[in-house]
């Protein structure tokens, strides 16, 4: 019970990761710019 | 005048008098470039034509009177490689054509600038106390390939990559060093030939040069092709920043014999002069005591010494200051050569319209008074004061060897018959390497993993968490780990080819055939950061000035076989053609490059429609790889492969295996109980969309959990062949895939359907990092066509190649 309860617990870490990777990577960061330049008036960022 | 003619030859013989007879030159002398045979010693007379390309090889040195040498044609014939002002440059013939040419020995009209060094001006700067702010920053700019990411990573301890070619760098890097207690940011910028904006990666220069005014701007000059390389510095002491100029390469400039006068140059150009070598660190420190004290004294400093360009453009310049004493010297003359960014500053002042009006005047003034375009003029004006500073400081060794030893081994690499001989060999010897160096490691680490899995199925109680360890982390992540070493001996291979040079000549033997698909001999480039990964290649198309390019470009990096890819590949080439390794791996980087030409083809002829684009590209001169740089790009990509197995490869090793593992049966086999579980059902559920291509449902589960990243589809068949015996369960996951069988006791695998697997693999939509890459540089319209595009090619030709090569077995 307690092997099952545990792997029930990675592996709804494991989807948590998921999901928060997912919004993070469409979501985006630095208001929608994620070039990675770290810069908010980045001039490669399509939103400019 | 006006032609009512149509013939072509003659419209050209007429517009040859014309110009002939405007720059005062023998009519039967004046003659395009591109005709010149190999060996031709010819001098500059004029660039015809107008736009930013014309503008770019003005900038590169194409001004009237510069020598330039037909080097050789590459293999294909097309494109040249010249030499002018001592660096390799490689033109289409179709842009070689605008450079009008005169035999060597032809006197030539004194150029605008000729050999001008009319001193400095000074320009009164406002007060300003940069000491005032905690964080110092210094950006380092300066042409591409000149070093400025070597010297970054020695300063900061980065491990930015680097490469012998330029356009490696694409956007901003900071890092920072301590310097008598204080903290002072380095900001490593792309490489730019000027500060016009002539691609994205030179507008972002330009940019952040204007919008972050650094403190000081340490400007890294090639010493072994000055005469160039200063163009950039004097748009740079136009800025009004304080400046330091290191001479990198010293090390090759002393060997060459030439000689220079560092301190006469320094008072000629007004800033600090440093001699150094990046790779091994040599004047480093001096360079970052002078950035120091460069800041240090503009606290104190109330003018700034700038380019004098003689009367006329100097009382020019002055009657727009007074208009917008605001703008620093070079806007104002980007201003008078009608630049279109810098004319946009103009649109929210007050007097703008003004000023553009004044501008106009001005510059048909100087036009009138030169007789030339303004864009020439400026170009003559600038490169006339480098030479006449040179010719005051430079002593160059006439016994120097012509040949050029850094371009020696071109005899052979781009030679014409051996150029791509030798490509494809290489190739395949990097190839073949990874699999025969890299299989006594890998054999290492698989017994490490076998082992491990054993012993932990030893020494825990049967249940759940034991399962999820053995079954699902340990064969998952350990399936992708055990290809570490093929990956690390693949990307010292590619580092050597990056550092030596040879990577800019492999573009300049394929530029034929790129611009045959409609692309950009640039693109080669991205196409070859592809192999590696398709994130940074997508990033790298920035440095493709034109839209359509870097779309067509960004939609094909993906069909560039990328390494995540490699384990799968790996798997199943040392599986099922344990005969031919080197050569099948071969082939399928080469579907790879043959699909992504017929899509470019397909798109330049459609959906992205568009002229030939033109192409100038430097042939770096060879140097011998530093053993530094081999390392930090193993190192760099070695890391990254070990934290992908932390984080996603990992996490996806879990969900599959759970996926597979419930919900759970009593009484069924292991067999059973895989085919019935969710894993099992969404399989069973894909399975008639892969079975025309001789897949079954594992495969088609696998290429589906690839969708996160391509290393996955390894870690999720070695979570779904478990196996059935305490025998199987400890074979490697090569052998299960040798011995797998189906219900009618089929083998699953044989070489056909591993190669038909691995197609599928090498052209199935991209990871989604790469696919949100492509969102932010092309935007989601083409994210959505990519995905929808790649599948259905990697189903097309991964059918006809299944059904046609059973019907030929």
């Amino acid at each position: 019970m307690a092997q099952t309860l545990i792997a029930l617990f990675i592996v709804a870490l494991a989807l948590c990761w998921v999901l928060v990777r997912l919004v993070r990577t469409f979501k985006g960061r630095d208001n929608g710019c994620n070039c990675g330049c770290g810069s908010r008036d980045c001039p490669h960022c399509p939103k400019k | 005048m006006h032609y009512t003619t149509k013939n072509p030859y003659f419209c050209k013989l007429k517009y040859y008098a014309l110009m002939s007879q405007k720059e005062n030159i023998s009519q039967m002398s004046l003659r395009p470039l591109d005709n010149e045979p190999v060996g031709a010693r010819v001098k500059v007379a004029r660039v015809q034509g107008g736009g930013a390309f014309r503008q770019r090889l003005l900038e590169m040195g194409f001004v009237r009177g510069a020598d330039i040498t037909v080097i050789k044609n590459a293999p294909l014939l097309d494109p040249v490689e010249y030499m002018i002002l001592g660096s390799h440059i490689s033109l289409r013939r179709v842009e070689a054509a605008r450079v009008m040419v005169v035999d060597a020995d032809v006197e030539l009209p004194e150029t605008v600038g000729g050999l001008m060094y009319n001193g400095t001006t000074q320009t009164v700067l406002d007060e300003q106390d940069p000491m005032a702010d905690n964080v110092l920053r210094v950006a380092l700019v300066g042409n591409p390939n000149c070093g400025k990411t070597s010297l970054f990573n020695y300063v900061t301890g980065a491990r930015e990559k680097v490469g012998n070619y330029g356009g490696v760098t694409v956007d901003s890097k900071e890092g920072s060093f301590v310097i008598d207690g204080q903290r002072i940011e380095l900001v490593d910028l792309p490489g730019t030939y000027s500060l016009t904006e002539y691609s994205p990666e030179e507008m972002y220069v330009r940019t952040y040069l204007r919008d972050k005014h650094p403190d000081a701007i340490l400007n890294i000059v090639d010493a072994g092709n000055m005469e160039r390389n200063l163009y950039l510095t004097t748009q740079i002491m136009d800025m009004n920043i304080p400046m330091v100029i290191a001479l990198n390469m010293w090390d090759e400039f002393e060997k060459s014999g030439d000689r220079l006068d560092i301190e006469a140059m320094s008072r000629l150009l007004g800033a600090s002069i440093i001699p150094i070598t990046a790779r091994d660190g040599r004047g480093v420190d001096r360079v970052l005591q002078a950035c120091y004290q460069a800041i240090e004294e503009s606290e104190h400093k109330t003018t700034h010494k700038n380019v004098n360009y003689g009367p006329t453009v100097e009382s020019a310049i002055s009657q727009l200051e007074t208009l917008r004493p605001d703008l620093n010297r070079y806007t104002l003359l980007k201003i008078i050569e009608n630049d279109r960014h810098a004319l946009e500053l103009l649109d929210t002042a007050d007097n703008g319209t003004q000023i553009k009006q004044q501008a106009d005047q001005l510059r048909e003034k100087i036009q009138r008074e030169y007789n030339d375009d303004i864009v020439t003029i400026v170009s003559d004006l600038k490169y006339g004061f480098v030479r006449g500073a040179l010719a005051e400081v430079l002593t160059t060794n006439s016994n120097k060897d012509k040949k050029q030893l850094g371009y020696a081994l071109d005899v052979v690499l781009t030679n014409r018959w051996l150029g791509l001989p030798v490509l494809f060999l290489l190739m395949w010897v990097v190839f073949q390497s990874t699999f025969t160096l890299g299989a006594y490691p890998q054999q290492w680490i698989e017994d490490g993993v076998t082992w491990l899995g054993q012993w932990v199925d030893s020494v825990m109680p049967a249940g759940v968490l034991r399962d999820l360890l053995v079954d699902g982390i340990i064969a998952g992540v350990g399936g992708v780990l055990v290809f570490l070493p093929n990956i690390l001996i693949l990307f010292f291979f590619i580092s050597l080819l990056e550092d030596s040079g040879y990577m800019a000549r492999a573009a300049f033997i394929v530029d034929r055939i790129m611009h045959r698909i409609g692309l950009h001999g640039k693109s080669f480039i991205p196409y070859l950061i592809g192999f590696g990964c398709g994130v940074p290649a997508i990033m790298a198309t920035r440095t493709l000035e034109n839209r359509r390019d870097r779309i067509i470009t960004i939609l094909t990096v993906p069909f560039m076989s990328c390494s995540a890819r490699l384990p799968a590949y790996l798997l199943l080439v040392s599986a099922f053609f344990a005969a031919n390794q080197g050569l099948i791996l071969m082939s399928l980087y080469l579907v790879g490059i043959v699909v992504a030409a017929l899509t470019a083809i397909l798109l330049s002829k459609t959906l992205l429609k568009h002229d030939h684009t033109q192409f100038v590209m430097e042939l770096p001169p060879y140097r011998t790889p530093t053993a530094r740089n081999a390392a930090i790009h193993m190192w760099s990509k070695g890391s990254q492969y070990l934290h992908k197995m932390g984080t996603v490869i990992l996490v996806a090793s879990i969900i599959v295996w759970a996926l597979g593992y419930f919900p759970r049966h009593e009484g069924q086999t292991q067999q059973e109980q895989v085919e019935n579980s969710y894993m099992g059902r969404m399989g069973k559920a894909i399975e008639p969309a892969v079975r025309p291509l001789g897949f079954n449902w594992q495969m088609g589960v696998s290429v589906l959990t690839g969708a996160a990243a391509k290393e996955i589809v390894v870690s999720t068949m070695g979570v779904l062949y478990t196996g059935e015996t305490a025998d199987e369960e400890s074979a490697s996951l090569k052998e299960k895939l040798q011995t797998v069988t189906d219900e009618q006791g089929n083998h699953v695998f044989n070489p056909i359907v591993a190669y038909a697997f691995m197609l599928f693999i090498l052209l199935y939509f991209p990871c989604i990092a790469a696919l949100t890459a492509i969102k932010r540089e092309a935007g989601t319209r083409w994210m959505i066509f990519e995905i929808i595009y790649t599948t259905a090619v990697a189903w097309v030709v991964t059918f006809i190649f299944y059904q046609v090569a059973r019907l030929l077995a």
